[in-house]
């Protein structure tokens, strides 16, 4: 699903942030991304986002080539792309219900399906009870599970989390990568960076880690390898 | 990407590509339109702004385009008085017809020259009528001349040839004077002209500041907003869609200033037709302001949206497509 070929990316500074990377993420696989800060983490999901492009290489997702793709293009794309952010980026002044549907409306789906999806999505998350609260309104753990019910909202193919629990306490956190595995078991690919080491540990996924821009790739554990 | 399963229920649950686009409408409009009304005062002092600076050149062109029309009925074309010495004058007027570039003539004698001198100055009436004959006494009989009014053919209506006409009956036996009333026109239609190109002027001057105004305001609007517009465009909103709140903020505040501009403008009228049509009558017209044309209500409202409109696609547009997630 998601395919990186030689991938190196230098920015305008001359610092090279990513070196000649390459990694396979099958479909329906959960990955975790750790490393230092600094390693190329964000990098790597600015990439996938199509904020960056490569310096060299090839970012594939989903067949479809992030290099080669026409900007007006990008839109279209990140519909398809479900994301987490450490800050969860909800807009303050529309309520739960309207910020998980945001992705919905930019898709155009019906007005009854909305409501649906975005009921189902919220559902998930435990929060149906406060669609009609303002993100302020919550505390960082329930802000946090907004975010993730509006990046699942369509239901995409690829999940990028970045550093889904930094604000969350142990509890929280195992209970936010939880949801991330209910997804990931109806066939979304995952990718978390996260440096919660001893949280990825403890899951048994499969660990990826970048130092200096480059793989020490390494299956964690004795669980699935995907 | 391979097709998901749940492409095949798209169609169902998925709008069309245009009703998309309907819906993004409606949808942005809609949360403009709350945002504008959650800052009421500041929204209604926008509007008054744009108003008066789009009021007044309107108010200059109605004033403007209302003169031109009355003088337009004299419709440009000049008459000459000639004054004719002594009796027998209506004879001889009668052949300057038959003059190449004279169109009509008519014979005023003295007595109906009086006539319209009473009427005119109101001193015709029983109260004056004392007044006015101990005044005529004062002279032998009636001081007033005969008056021929010539008319020039339209072709000569130029005012060289006008001039020229007037100095040849200048020549013409029994001719005292020759009184060509083209000067005042001359200098009244210059003034108009000025005046219509003052109008434009300003008109140009106040809608590019309508343009500022609008295009300043969508632009803080836009600053304002940036950590929304990079959520938006992270989970897939075109540069477009998320241009499309602004563009309405551009469109309703020129509506609105355009609204404004009109009640303004009804209202100036209003309040200066009465004095303006007591100066006019003053002079013995019946000139009027008169009501709001509808043309130009049409043209405020609908000029002021479409400034907004293109403030907000020039200042914000780029704006949007500049900030990157």
């Amino acid at each position: 699903m998601i395919e990186l070929i030689g991938v190196s990316k230098r920015f305008d500074n001359g610092r090279e942030a990513l070196s000649n990377l390459s990694l396979s993420l099958p479909r329906g696989s959960l990955t975790f991304l750790t490393g230092h800060s600094g390693a190329g983490k964000s990098t790597l999901l600015k990439l996938l986002l199509r904020m960056e492009l490569p310096t060299r290489g090839q970012v594939m997702v989903g067949g479809a080539n992030l290099a080669q793709m026409p900007r007006r293009a990008v839109p279209r794309y990140r519909q398809r792309i479900g994301v987490v952010f450490q800050d969860h980026m909800l807009l303050s002044d529309r309520s739960v219900f309207d910020n998980v549907a945001i992705p919905l409306v930019i898709g155009g789906y019906r007005e009854a399906d909305r409501a649906r999806r975005v009921r189902a999505a919220l559902t998930r998350v435990g929060l149906l009870d406060k669609e009609k609260q303002l993100p302020t309104q919550l505390s960082a753990g329930e802000q946090q599970r907004v975010g993730i019910a509006r990046a699942v909202v369509n239901r995409p193919a690829v999940l990028l989390a970045d550093e889904p629990t930094g604000n969350l306490d142990p509890e929280l956190s195992r209970e936010v990568m939880g949801l991330f595995h209910l997804f990931q078991q109806v066939g979304v690919t995952v990718l978390i960076a996260t440096h919660d080491l001893e949280l990825v540990g403890s899951f048994g996924d499969r660990v990826v880690e970048l130092a200096d821009g480059r793989l020490k790739d390494r299956e964690a554990g004795d669980g699935p390898a995907s | 990407m391979a097709p998901r399963p749940e492409a095949t229920v798209d169609a169902r649950v998925r709008l069309s590509a245009p009703a998309t686009w309907l819906l993004h409408h409606k949808l942005a409009c809609a949360a403009t339109v709350s945002r504008l009304g959650a800052e009421r005062i500041s929204t209604l002092l926008v509007m008054l702004t744009i108003g008066i600076a789009l009021a007044l050149p309107g108010l200059l062109f109605v004033a403007v385009e209302r003169v031109a029309e009355v003088t337009e009925r004299w419709d440009g074309t000049p008459r000459i008085n000639v004054f004719l010495s002594e009796d027998g004058g209506a004879e001889r007027a009668a052949r300057w017809e038959a003059m190449a570039d004279v169109a009509e003539v008519v014979y005023q004698s003295p007595q109906a020259s009086l006539d319209e001198l009473l009427a005119a100055t109101g001193f015709g009436g029983a109260a004056f009528g004392a007044a006015m004959d101990g005044i005529l006494a004062g002279f032998e009989g009636n001081p007033l001349p005969a008056v021929a009014i010539v008319t020039p053919t339209p072709a000569a209506a130029a005012p060289a040839r006008v001039r020229a006409l007037a100095v040849e009956l200048q020549k013409e036996e029994g001719v005292e004077g020759v009184q060509v009333d083209l000067e005042w026109l001359q200098r009244l239609q210059a003034g108009l002209a000025l005046m219509q190109r003052l109008t434009w002027g300003l008109g140009i001057l106040l809608a590019a500041a309508v343009v500022l105004v609008v295009g300043s305001l969508t632009r803080m609007a836009v600053a304002q907003r940036e950590d929304e517009i990079r959520v938006l465009k992270l989970v897939g909103g075109s540069d477009g869609f998320v241009l499309r709140p602004f563009l309405y903020l551009g469109l309703i505040f020129g509506l609105a200033g355009g609204f404004a501009a009109v009640l303004l403008l009804a209202l100036a009228l209003a309040f200066i037709g009465v004095p303006v049509a007591d100066l006019a009558r003053s002079y013995g017209s019946d000139f009027r302001l008169g009501e709001m044309p509808w043309a130009v209500a049409l043209v405020l409202f609908g000029g002021g949206g479409l400034l907004g409109w293109l403030a907000a696609m020039l200042t914000a547009g780029r704006q949007i497509s500049a900030i990157e997630p």
